[in-house]
């Protein structure tokens, strides 16, 4: 057989090939390393992505809900937990007269159940298509349209049928699209005008369920949705409609977002720390590791040299042979990531009960390539020191001392 | 002159006091000279020839091949040196584990840019020093004599004009002696200059001159 040009890169092959077992460690070692960086990188993406999604689709500075419900409202809004609650249509009225109001629209909410009359048991969101500034401007946005009279949006989360249509208390309409994910309780909400879900309401009652039983479901609304005037401060606005409207709760995104985001900034943290700690920890166990390679090799090199390897070409073999182990531990690394990280992400995303939103085609990668660039060069950055070293040596005396 | 050695002298610190390991060394080299070195142990041997290798510096003095100042190249000038004009054999085992033995021969072959591939000579060579079976073999499998002359094979490679062998036999028995200092003739016959250190004095005979170190100087024996 013919045999390959001896280049340099071929040499760190063969002397890889033949230790395995010193490869071995310096590739496990980086790849610890990989799986920190990319799957602590995919992780805290994951979860500022979720957070800045969940933001976005508040789209309202204030929730005001009936009195004791706040905690259904975010479960609404986080967890995707249905439930229904209700007002009278007055105190949107009453709202939106407060000072410091720039917009208010009512929102109206039922549950589907897990029965023969829907196909899943779902959270149903109504809204005022003539005042509403938070869902149509979303799906304008996800969807690039509106829904026509009649029809439905589902969140990312909901089960279609095949023809197209949802059915919820014996009620069969249309779904116009299906949203994108957004990692926020909305992914499990279906979205229809306000007209559809007091029919389905009606159609509730009709069938027993009696969702409304103070309220008259004409005038019946589940939330006001509050965007403030600019110059108005959140918390002053909410004080003024709670003095001024009884018998409601007011949530103030902001600081609902604050408390979120101050959990999430712990956790970014401490995966942030604990990438950087497994970073350090690489970079240092190969610094260390290196050095003593060298000193075990010094006799190998000695005879590079002695046969006519320039100084160049005895660090090319030693940085490829880094560069080598590091590029396979950095793949190992990041592929053991990227099968615990993506398969399991909705488990994830559930335990750590925040939201958790995956980054984009676009932000993956950027990710891969920017864990796989630092992978790999933390092999040849580490060696360079030994390498240097190495090849300044006096060969006579390197000889000897590696005899 | 294919190499010439003026006033060589290599000091080195033993303890506080200065050593002479090389003091004032005049050395003149033909082509197909097959010179033998010899002398006790410590007596500098070694530290000449890795100087006239390139393998070290030496204190004062100079080293001319083929009319050049070594001394004066650099780095890739001074491996250029070592990979085309010398062919050196080291002291003990000198093979590279983790190559086989025919890519342990071709390899200073690719150390600088040269047309054509070096397979063909290798094995050819390996023929010479009668080892081509032994091609495909990893060093660990070889014996001592068969290891030596991997080295020796690998340091005809690039066609040197000087052949340098530090002890060559060393842990070598009679008969692999005899045919390894038979090939050094050859080599010798062929044109390339052979600069061999040795202590056994039975070697000697297969060259055409015998030097004596002794303390660092160098003397010449007339045959």
């Amino acid at each position: 057989m013919k045999q390959r040009p001896l280049t340099t890169n071929r040499i760190s092959i063969y002397n890889i090939r033949r230790k395995p077992f010193r490869a071995a460690c310096l590739i496990i070692v980086v790849a610890i390393l990989a799986f920190a960086l990319f799957g602590g990188a995919i992780l805290t993406g994951s979860l500022k992505n979720g957070m800045n999604s969940m933001q976005q689709r508040l789209g309202a500075d204030l929730m005001v809900v009936p009195a004791g419900h706040e905690s259904d409202m975010k479960g609404i809004l986080l967890g995707g937990e249905p439930a229904y609650f209700y007002f009278s249509g007055a105190v949107a009225r009453q709202v939106a007269q407060v000072g410091g109001v720039a917009q208010a629209t009512p929102q109206f909410y039922l549950s589907s159940l897990s029965a023969d009359c829907c196909d899943e048991a779902v959270q149903l969101i109504g809204f005022d298509p003539g005042t509403d500034f938070v869902i149509q401007p979303w799906i304008a946005r996800a969807y690039g349209g509106a829904a026509g009279d009649g029809q439905l949006l589902a969140g990312s989360g909901i089960i279609i049928r095949d023809d197209g249509t949802l059915k919820f208390f014996n009620q069969t309409y249309r779904v116009a699209a299906q949203l994108e994910r957004t990692s926020t309780g909305l992914d499990n909400s279906v979205f229809m005008s306000m007209d559809i879900i007091k029919a389905l309401a009606a159609a509730a009652h009709n069938a027993g369920m009696n969702f409304l039983s103070d309220e008259a479901p004409e005038d019946a609304v589940s939330a006001v949705l509050v965007k403030i005037d600019k110059g108005y401060d959140a918390d002053a606005v909410a004080a003024g409609i709670r003095s001024g409207v009884p018998g409601v709760e007011v949530i103030v995104s902001q600081s609902m977002i604050s408390g979120i985001s101050g959990n999430l900034g712990s956790l970014v943290g401490y995966i942030n720390t604990i990438s950087a700690v497994l970073w350090i920890l690489a970079v240092v166990v190969l610094a260390a590791v290196f050095p003593f390679t060298m000193n075990e090799r010094k006799k190998e090199f000695a005879i590079y040299r002695a046969m006519g390897a320039t100084r160049k070409r005895l660090i090319g073999i030693v940085l490829n042979e880094a560069l080598l182990a590091s590029a396979a531990g950095g793949v190992l690394g990041t592929a053991i990531a990227a099968f615990v990280v993506f398969p399991f992400s909705a488990y994830i995303g559930s335990r750590l009960n925040l939201p958790y939103l995956q980054p984009g085609t676009g932000g993956i990668l950027g990710t891969l390539a920017l864990s796989l660039l630092l992978s790999f060069a933390v092999g040849p950055i580490t060696s360079l020191y030994a390498a240097v070293k190495i090849s300044r040596a006096e060969t006579y005396m390197t000889m000897r001392e590696g005899e | 002159m294919l190499l010439e050695v003026k006033d060589l002298t290599k000091e080195y610190q033993r303890g506080k006091a200065p050593f002479k390991a090389i003091d004032r060394v005049n050395l003149s080299v033909s082509s197909g000279d097959f010179v033998s070195i010899i002398g006790r142990s410590g007596s500098g041997k070694s530290t000449l020839l890795n100087l006239i290798a390139g393998l070290l510096s030496p204190t004062s003095g100079s080293i001319e091949a083929d009319g050049q100042d070594i001394l004066s190249y650099h780095d890739k000038a001074a491996s250029l040196y070592r990979n085309s004009k010398i062919g050196y054999v080291p002291q003990g085992h000198s093979v590279l584990a983790n190559l086989t033995v025919l890519d342990n021969v071709r390899l200073p072959f690719y150390f600088f840019k040269r047309a054509g591939g070096a397979e063909e000579k290798a094995l050819s060579l390996l023929g010479q020093v009668g080892i081509p079976h032994l091609a495909p073999s990893y060093p660990k499998e070889l014996s001592g004599g068969e290891l030596r002359r991997v080295s020796i094979a690998r340091a005809l490679i690039n066609d040197p004009g000087i052949l340098i062998a530090d002890e060559p036999t060393s842990d070598l028995d009679t008969q692999t002696t005899a045919e390894i200092m038979g090939l050094f003739r050859r080599i010798s016959g062929s044109g390339t200059a052979v600069l061999m250190v040795t202590h056994e004095l039975d070697t000697v005979d297969y060259g055409n001159r015998v030097l004596t170190m002794a303390s660092g100087r160098l003397t010449e024996r007339v045959k």
